[in-house]
C-alpha cells in the first residue's frame, strides 16, 4: 500500500484533518475548500487531497522539518511505539514510556495526545488511554526513515573495557558437542519415565561428564539445551524406556553437509523462538568488538514482542493469551548463548552481551564450515590404545570412532579408549572387521602402533566370517519369476537374486513390491509366510528355486551384488537430507500436532526438523520474513493462487511480507509458475524452509 | 574461537594438558610445562600434563608466576584457554607465599611464628580448630605463636585448608663431618657429576637461602638420584641419615658412598635387620623404622631419627615413604631434608603430605631428555606370544580359572622362546624373571643360570649380584621377590616368564633394572601364552608401559608350526 492510497482509504473525516492540519498551511490544495462539518467528500476531493499529503509525506525534508518541531519526548513516544511496530496497548506503552524513560504515564499520555492532534499516533477508542495507539503503516515507515538508527539496536559508545564474563565459558562448536553428545547416548544407558523426563542421576551424570567441555556453572542448562536440540532435530528417540541416538537420522544428519546443518539449527531456534531471528540480525549488524547493554537489548524485545501481541490483538482481532511474564518478556537469549553463539560481558555499568566469534559465522554462514571440521585435523591412535579426537575433526569420522572406542572423556580434545569390548561392539552395529582397521589407518595422523594393530587384529578375530542379514525373501513359481523381476526393475527396488526364482529385498519395500505386483496382476499373499523347514508345512511350501542354482550367466549385475548391501538395502539414503529426516522423526514418534499430516491422537509434541508446519500466521510470518533476511526459499502448502495454479506443494523465493485491510500476505516468486505471486498467510496450509 | 594448528598444546578444561610430541615447538613447550605441571602420561605421540594445586604451588615456590603461567599456556595453545582454568591458575597460585613460617623470636626460642599475610585467611585460621591446636595463640592479627614441635603438623593442617606453607623457619645445622666426592672412584674410574646433577643441588638448596633446604628432586631410574645424594651430603658438610627401600638399596648406598667419597667403612654405618650401627652416614630401610612387636606397641626403631644430631635426611624412593615416617619427619622439621624419586604419584595418594613434609619438587628432568643426551638407556618392550600345544590346550579350556593362569604362565613352550632370546642376546646380560619356582628351577638347570629366591641367603644373593656385575654370570634367574631390592647395574635385558600385573610402582621397578645406560639399548620382553588370561594381564601391562613412554611390540612366536601342530589329529 502506497501513502497515496494510506491517505485515500482514510475516513473522510480524518481526511479532512489532515488537510485542515498540513494542505491549508503547507501547500494550497487543488481542491476548493469544504464548508466546515461536512465530512463526506467526493472522490475527485479523496484523490486531490490524498494525493497532496501524499507528496507531502514522502518529502523527508518536510518531514523532518515537522519532527524538529516536536518535543524530545513527543520523539521517545514515537520511537517507542515504532518499536513494538507501530502498536501498543494504551496501559502497557504509558507503563512502558514510564519504565523506561520516567515522567508520569499521566504525561506521556499527554504526549501521546499531543502527537495525536498532529495526526501521527491514532487510537481505537475514545477512552482514556485509549485501548490501543497505533501508528498507521504507512506512517510508520515515513518515521522509520527519520529515526533510522534510533529504532534498531545499538552498540555501548562507552569507553570502558568491558570484560569477558568468566560464566562465558569455552564455546565448542555446535557439531562437536552435539556428536559428542550422541557418542555418549548411544554407549550409555540413559532411561527415561513414561512422561520422557530423563532420571535425575543419568541427568547428573551427563551434566557431569560433559563439564569440561561446556564448563561449570551452566551445565544443566547447556544439557537442556543439547537435549533439546537432538530431540527436536529427530536424532534420538525415546525406545522401551531409555534415551537412544537413532543412528539413521544421524547418518542423514551428517551427511547433509555444514550448510544444510546450519539451516537446521536456524529453523530450530525459529522454532523455540520466532523473534530470534530479529534479534540475531540485529547484533550480527553490530561490529564484532562492540557490546550491547543488556538493558537495552531487553527494552527493544520487550517492544517488539508486545507489538506483536498487540497486533495480534489490533489486527486480527482475536485474544491472544499471552504466557506468563507478558509485560516483562525476556529476550530469548539462553538458548543462543547456551549454543555458544553469544558471549557475556561485565561493565562498571552492568551486563553486555555480543555474539561470539562463533555466533558471527554461524549468522553470516561465512567460515562456519570451518568451525565444524578444519583441513588437516585427525585423530590420534596413541599405543597405550589411547584415541584423542580434537575439536575440528570431521564430524562423521568424530561419530564412526564412537562406533569403536569408547568415549572416556569430552574436551577440546575428546579421549577414547579401544577396548575388546568397544570394538566389538563397533562391529556388531555393523562395521566389517577389516573397516575398523582401514578406518583407524585411514584417519589416525600417526602411523598406527604396531602393538594396537596386533592386538585389534586379535580382538576381532573371526568376527564377520558369517554373517546374518534381515531381508524379505520373495519367491515366484519359473513360470511368473520373469514378471517379478521385472516389476522390481519398474518400481527401482534394489533387490538380489538368491536364484532364478528367489529373489532378496528390503523389508522396508514390502508395501510397494505388494503394489505393484498387484497392479500387474499378481496377487501374493499380503503376509509374510514364516519358512520353516523342521515344519512339516513349511517342507511342504520349500521354495520353488533351489538357492545353489548357478545364476543366469547373461546378467551379470546379480553375481556382482555385494551380499552385505542386503542390510544397507533398508537404511534410508544418508543423502536423503532432511525430507529422510523428518519421516524418521514421523516413525520414531516425534511428531508435531502441528506438521502436516500429524495424527492428531498423538499427544502434541515438537516436529521433527524438516516438517512442514501448519503454524500460526504470527510464525508463519516470523519464517518468512526470516527468509527474507537469511536468503532462503521456502515450500509452501497453498491452496491455489490464482486459476492456472493448482496449488499444492511449491517452492518460494519470498520477497516481501505486507499487511493491508487487517490481513496480512507475502509476495514471492513461485517457482513452479515462474513468475512474482502474493500468499494470503491465513490461507498457507504448511510452510518449511526448502532444502 | 582462536585455533592455532601450529602450537603443540591443547589445554583442557579439567586441567590436563595434551602435548603433541612430533610437534617442532614441543622441546619448548615441554621444558615450560616441566615447570608447574605433572607429567601424567607420556605415550608415544602425545603426553598428557596435569595442573594441580600442588604442582602449582611447587612452580611458585621456584619463583613462577601465574602470570607466566598463563602467557606461556596462551603462546604454545592451539585453542583458547578456558577463561575458568585462568582464574584458577591466578587464585592458586597467589596463595603461595601467604603464609609464612619464620623463625622463632630470640626472647621466644621455643616458638616459631606463622604470618598469615592477608586479613581473610588469617581469620579462617584463626577459627579452624585444629590449626588452634597446633597453635599457641596470636602475637597479633594474623601471626601465630607455633611451637617447634608442631611445624610439621601446621604445616599440614593448612594445606589441607588450601593454603600452602612457605617454610622459612631455617635449619638446625647438625654435627658437622668433612665430606667431598671423589674425583676418581675407589676402583679408578672418572667421576664427575653431570650438569643436570649440578643443577638439582643447587634447585635444592637455592643458593644457601632460608627458602632452601628442602624439597623433593625427580629424576628417572638410573640418571643418578644416589649421587645426587652424595653431592648434597658434600654440599652440607654434616652427619646423615639416609632412608632406603631395602636392605640391598641400603648396601648399594654405602657402596656408592665409599666409591664416591672420601668416607671410610668405619664412617659409614648400615641399620638394618642384620646389623644396627650408628655412624655419621648411617643408611637405614624403611622397613626396620616401621618395625614393631604388634599393631599395639611403639615402632622400635623410631629414636635413630634423634640418635645423632644429623644435619641431612635423605628420602629414597620418597614416593614409598610410608605412615608412620610421615608422622616422624613432622617432628623433625628443623633438619635439612632431601626426597628422590623417579614420580611423585603415589599409590595411596599422600603427595600433599610429601608437599609439606619433605619440601616442594625442587627439580625434574623429562627422561626422554636424558634418553636423548645417553644418561639412560632406551628401552623396548617386546611381548612374545606363544600358543599352547594341542594337549595343554584341551586341559587349559577345561582347567578351573587359577589352574588356568598356572597353566598359561608354565607352558613349556616358553622356554624354546627363552633359548631363542639367549641366542639372540649373547653379548647382553640378562635377567629371566619368573612368578612359579619349578619353571625357576628349570630354566636356571636349562641355561645354567642361576637362582635368586626368596629363600636365598643375603649373603649368597650378594655374591651372585656381585658376579652378575662383574660380568662372571651372563644370565641370572630370579623369582618376584627380586623385583625391589635388586640392583644390577649391568643389566640390559630382562625376560619376564610369568607374572600377574602388578602395581604401577612394581612395574616400573622391574623395568628400572635395565635402564642403567650399558652402551645397547635396553630391552625388556614378556613371554606370554596366546589367547589366555595371561594375555590379558599382559594387556593391562602393555597399557602401562606405553603409557610411560617406553615402546611396546608384540610378536606372535612362529604361529605357523603351531598351526600345523594344531591341524594334527589328537589321538592319531
Amino acid at each position: 500500500m502506497s501513502l497515496n492510497t494510506f491517505f485515500a482509504s482514510l475516513p473522510h473525516e480524518i481526511l479532512v484533518q489532515y488537510r485542515d492540519l498540513y494542505l491549508d498551511g503547507e501547500r494550497g490544495s487543488a481542491a476548493p475548500p469544504l464548508p466546515a462539518g461536512v465530512v463526506t467528500l467526493s472522490d475527485e476531493q479523496v484523490t486531490t487531497y490524498a494525493t497532496d499529503l501524499a507528496t507531502l509525506f514522502a518529502d523527508p525534508k518536510w518531514v523532518r522539518r515537522r519532527m524538529r518541531g516536536m518535543s524530545r519526548s513527543a520523539h521517545v513516544a514515537l520511537v517507542g511505539l515504532l518499536h513494538s511496530q507501530g502498536i501498543g496497548g494504551g496501559t502497557w506503552l504509558l507503563q512502558e514510556l514510564t519504565q523506561s524513560h520516567g515522567m508520569s504515564e499521566d504525561l506521556w499520555a499527554e504526549v501521546l495526545h499531543s502527537l495525536g492532534t498532529e495526526l501521527w499516533v491514532f487510537g481505537n477508542s475514545r477512552q482514556s488511554p485509549p485501548l490501543f495507539y497505533v501508528i498507521p503503516a504507512r506512517l510508520a515507515e515515513v518515521l522509520q526513515h527519520q529515526f533510522g538508527r534510533r529504532l534498531k539496536l545499538q552498540g555501548t559508545q562507552t569507553d570502558e573495557e568491558i570484560r569477558l564474563s568468566p560464566d562465558t565459558n569455552y564455546r565448542h562448536p555446535l557439531g562437536f558437542s552435539i556428536i559428542s553428545f550422541l557418542t555418549y547416548l548411544r554407549q550409555n544407558r540413559i532411561r527415561v519415565t513414561r512422561k520422557g523426563e530423563i532420571f535425575k542421576k543419568n541427568l547428573e551424570e551427563l551434566s557431569s561428564f560433559f563439564s569440561s567441555l561446556w564448563g561449570s556453572g551452566d551445565e544443566e542448562k547447556i544439557l537442556e539445551w543439547h537435549l533439546d536440540v537432538v530431540q527436536e532435530l529427530g536424532l534420538c528417540c525415546h525406545r522401551e524406556g531409555f534415551l537412544v541416538a537413532d543412528d539413521r537420522a544421524i547418518e542423514g544428519f551428517l551427511a547433509a553437509g555444514p550448510d544444510a546443518r546450519r539451516t537446521l539449527y536456524l529453523s530450530y531456534f525459529l522454532h523455540r523462538e520466532p523473534l530470534l531471528g530479529w534479534l540475531l540480525e540485529e547484533l550480527h549488524r553490530l561490529e564484532p568488538d562492540e557490546w550491547v547493554p543488556l538493558q537495552r537489548i531487553r527494552t527493544l524485545y520487550r517492544r517488539r514482542y508486545m507489538g506483536g501481541v498487540f497486533h495480534r490483538r489490533y489486527v486480527r482481532q482475536s485474544y491472544y493469551l499471552p504466557p506468563s511474564g507478558f509485560y516483562d518478556p525476556n529476550p530469548p537469549l539462553e538458548v543462543i548463548q547456551l549454543a555458544g553463539l553469544l558471549e557475556s560481558g561485565l561493565g562498571s555499568e552492568g551486563s553486555y552481551v555480543r555474539l561470539s566469534e562463533l555466533g558471527r559465522r554461524f549468522i553470516s554462514g561465512e567460515g562456519f564450515q570451518e568451525l565444524e571440521s578444519r583441513e588437516g585435523i585427525q585423530f590420534m591412535v596413541q599405543p597405550n590404545f589411547e584415541v584423542l579426537a580434537p575439536v575440528g575433526l570431521d564430524l562423521s569420522v568424530l561419530w564412526k570412532l564412537g562406533e569403536l572406542a569408547s568415549l572416556q572423556q569430552v574436551d577440546r580434545a575428546n579421549t577414547y579408549t579401544l577396548s575388546r569390548e568397544s570394538v566389538r561392539e563397533g562391529l556388531s552395529t555393523g562395521l566389517r572387521s577389516e573397516e575398523a582397521l582401514t578406518f583407524l589407518s585411514d584417519e589416525s595422523a600417526t602411523e598406527l602402533p604396531q602393538n594396537v594393530v596386533s592386538t585389534i587384529t586379535d580382538w576381532i578375530g573371526s568376527h564377520g566370517e558369517v554373517e546374518l542379514h534381515d531381508a524379505l525373501v520373495l519367491s515366484a513359481l519359473p513360470t511368473r519369476a520373469a514378471a517379478v523381476r521385472k516389476v522390481l526393475v519398474a518400481e527401482g527396488v534394489q533387490f538380489e537374486s538368491l536364484s532364478d526364482t528367489v529373489f532378496a529385498i528390503p523389508r522396508e519395500k514390502q508395501e510397494t513390491v505388494l503394489k505393484a505386483l498387484q497392479a500387474k496382476g499378481m496377487s501374493p499373499a499380503p503376509s509374510v509366510r514364516r519358512h520353516d523347514l523342521a515344519d512339516a508345512l513349511g517342507t511342504q511350501h520349500k521354495l520353488p528355486g533351489r538357492l545353489d542354482e548357478p545364476l543366469d550367466r547373461n546378467e551379470p549385475q546379480r553375481s556382482s551384488f555385494p551380499v552385505k548391501s542386503l542390510v544397507m538395502l533398508g537404511a534410508p539414503a544418508a543423502e536423503g537430507g532432511k525430507e529422510a529426516m523428518a519421516r524418521r522423526g514421523f516413525r520414531t514418534g516425534k511428531v508435531g500436532a502441528n506438521a502436516v499430516g500429524a495424527d492428531l491422537s498423538v499427544k502434541p509434541a515438537a516436529a521433527g526438523a524438516g516438517a512442514l508446519l501448519k503454524l500460526s500466521p504470527a510464525k508463519t510470518i516470523s519464517v518468512v520474513k526470516a527468509a527474507i533476511r537469511l536468503k532462503l526459499d521456502l515450500e509452501v502448502l497453498y491452496p491455489s493462487t490464482e486459476e492456472s495454479d493448482p496449488g499444492g506443494l511449491s517452492r518460494v523465493t519470498p520477497i516481501e511480507v505486507q499487511e493491508a485491510g487487517g490481513s496480512s500476505f507475502f509476495s514471492g516468486h513461485h517457482h513452479g509458475l515462474d513468475r512474482e505471486v502474493e500468499f494470503r498467510i491465513k490461507r498457507i496450509h504448511g510452510i518449511r524452509l526448502a532444502t | 574461537m582462536l585455533f592455532r594448528p601450529e602450537n603443540p598444546l591443547i589445554v583442557q578444561g579439567d586441567g590436563s594438558l595434551l602435548l603433541e610430541v612430533d610437534n617442532e615447538r614441543h622441546e619448548d613447550a615441554r621444558d615450560f610445562l616441566a615447570r608447574f605441571a605433572e607429567l601424567e602420561k607420556s605415550p608415544q605421540h602425545i603426553h598428557t600434563y596435569r595442573i594441580t594445586s600442588l604442582s602449582l604451588w611447587n612452580a611458585a615456590s621456584a619463583g613462577l608466576g601465574a602470570h607466566e603461567v598463563v602467557a606461556g599456556l596462551i603462546e604454545f595453545s592451539k585453542y583458547d584457554l578456558p577463561p575458568r582454568m585462568v582464574d584458577d591458575i591466578h587464585e592458586k597460585v597467589a596463595r603461595f607465599g601467604k603464609v609464612v613460617l619464620l623463625p622463632p623470636r630470640p626472647d621466644d626460642p621455643g616458638t616459631l611464628l606463622l604470618d598469615v599475610l592477608e586479613p581473610t585467611v588469617a581469620r579462617k585460621v584463626a577459627s579452624n580448630k585444629k590449626a588452634i591446636a597446633a597453635m599457641r595463640g596470636a602475637v597479633r592479627e594474623g601471626l601465630f605463636r607455633v611451637p617447634l614441635v608442631n611445624r610439621g603438623s601446621i604445616k599440614q593442617i593448612l594445606l589441607r585448608m588450601g593454603y600452602p606453607v612457605e617454610d622459612r623457619a631455617g635449619f638446625t645445622d647438625g654435627a658437622s663431618l668433612h665430606v667431598h666426592l671423589r674425583q676418581e672412584t675407589r676402583s679408578g674410574d672418572k667421576f664427575s657429576l653431570r650438569k643436570y646433577q649440578h643443577q638439582a643441588i643447587a634447585a635444592w638448596s637455592r643458593k644457601g637461602g632460608d627458602d632452601g633446604g628442602h624439597g623433593v628432586v625427580v629424576l628417572p631410574c638410573g640418571a643418578g638420584k644416589t649421587i645426587v645424594g652424595l653431592a648434597t651430603m658434600a654440599a652440607n658438610q654434616t652427619q646423615t641419615l639416609i632412608l632406603a627401600t631395602g636392605v640391598s638399596s641400603v648396601r648399594q648406598w654405602i657402596e656408592e658412598i665409599l666409591e664416591r667419597t672420601n668416607l671410610t667403612e668405619d664412617q659409614v654405618g648400615e641399620y638394618s635387620g642384620t646389623q644396627k650401627q650408628i655412624r655419621p652416614v648411617t643408611v637405614t630401610t624403611y622397613q626396620i623404622l616401621t618395625h614393631r612387636k604388634s599393631t599395639e606397641s611403639e615402632f622400635t626403631h623410631l629414636g635413630l631419627f634423634s640418635a645423632a644430631d644429623w644435619g641431612l635426611i635423605i628420602y629414597d624412593e620418597v614416593h614409598l615413604l610410608p605412615a608412620p615416617v610421615f608422622r616422624i619427619t613432622a617432628d623433625i622439621q628443623a633438619r635439612r631434608r632431601l626426597g628422590l624419586t623417579a614420580t611423585l604419584v603415589r599409590e595411596d595418594g599422600r603427595e600433599a603430605d610429601v608437599f609439606s613434609l619433605i619440601g616442594p619438587k625442587r627439580f625434574d628432568v623429562p627422561w626422554r631428555e636424558l634418553e636423548r643426551r645417553g644418561f639412560v638407556a632406551e628401552a623396548q618392550c617386546i611381548e612374545l606370544r606363544v600358543g599352547l600345544s594341542t594337549p595343554l590346550s584341551l586341559a587349559y579350556k577345561n582347567a578351573e580359572a587359577r589352574k588356568k593362569i598356572r597353566i598359561a604362565a608354565e607352558n613349556p613352550r616358553k622356554l624354546e622362546v627363552v633359548a631363542e632370546l639367549l641366542n639372540r642376546h649373547v653379548d647382553d646380560k640378562v635377567l629371566i624373571i619368573g612368578m612359579y619356582l619349578d619353571q625357576l628351577e628349570q630354566v636356571a638347570k636349562l641355561f645354567n643360570a642361576p637362582l635368586i629366591t626368596g629363600k636365598t641367603p643375603n649373603p649368597q644373593r650378594d655374591e651372585l649380584y656381585g658376579r652378575f656385575r662383574r660380568g662372571e654370570i651372563r644370565v641370572l634367574t630370579v623369582s618376584k621377590v627380586a623385583n625391589f631390592s635388586i640392583d644390577l647395574p649391568d643389566a640390559n635385558v630382562a625376560i619376564q616368564l610369568s607374572g600377574t600385573f602388578g602395581s604401577r610402582q612394581e612395574e616400573a621397578q622391574r623395568l628400572g633394572r635395565i635402564l642403567r645406560p650399558s652402551g645397547g639399548d635396553a630391552v625388556f620382553y614378556s613371554v606370554v601364552t596366546r589367547s589366555s588370561r595371561e594375555q590379558e594381564f599382559a594387556h593391562n601391562r602393555q597399557l602401562f608401559l606405553t603409557e610411560q613412554g617406553y615402546n611396546y611390540l608384540i610378536e606372535e612366536w612362529d604361529p605357523a608350526e603351531e598351526e600345523r601342530e594344531a591341524s594334527q589329529p589328537m589321538f592319531a
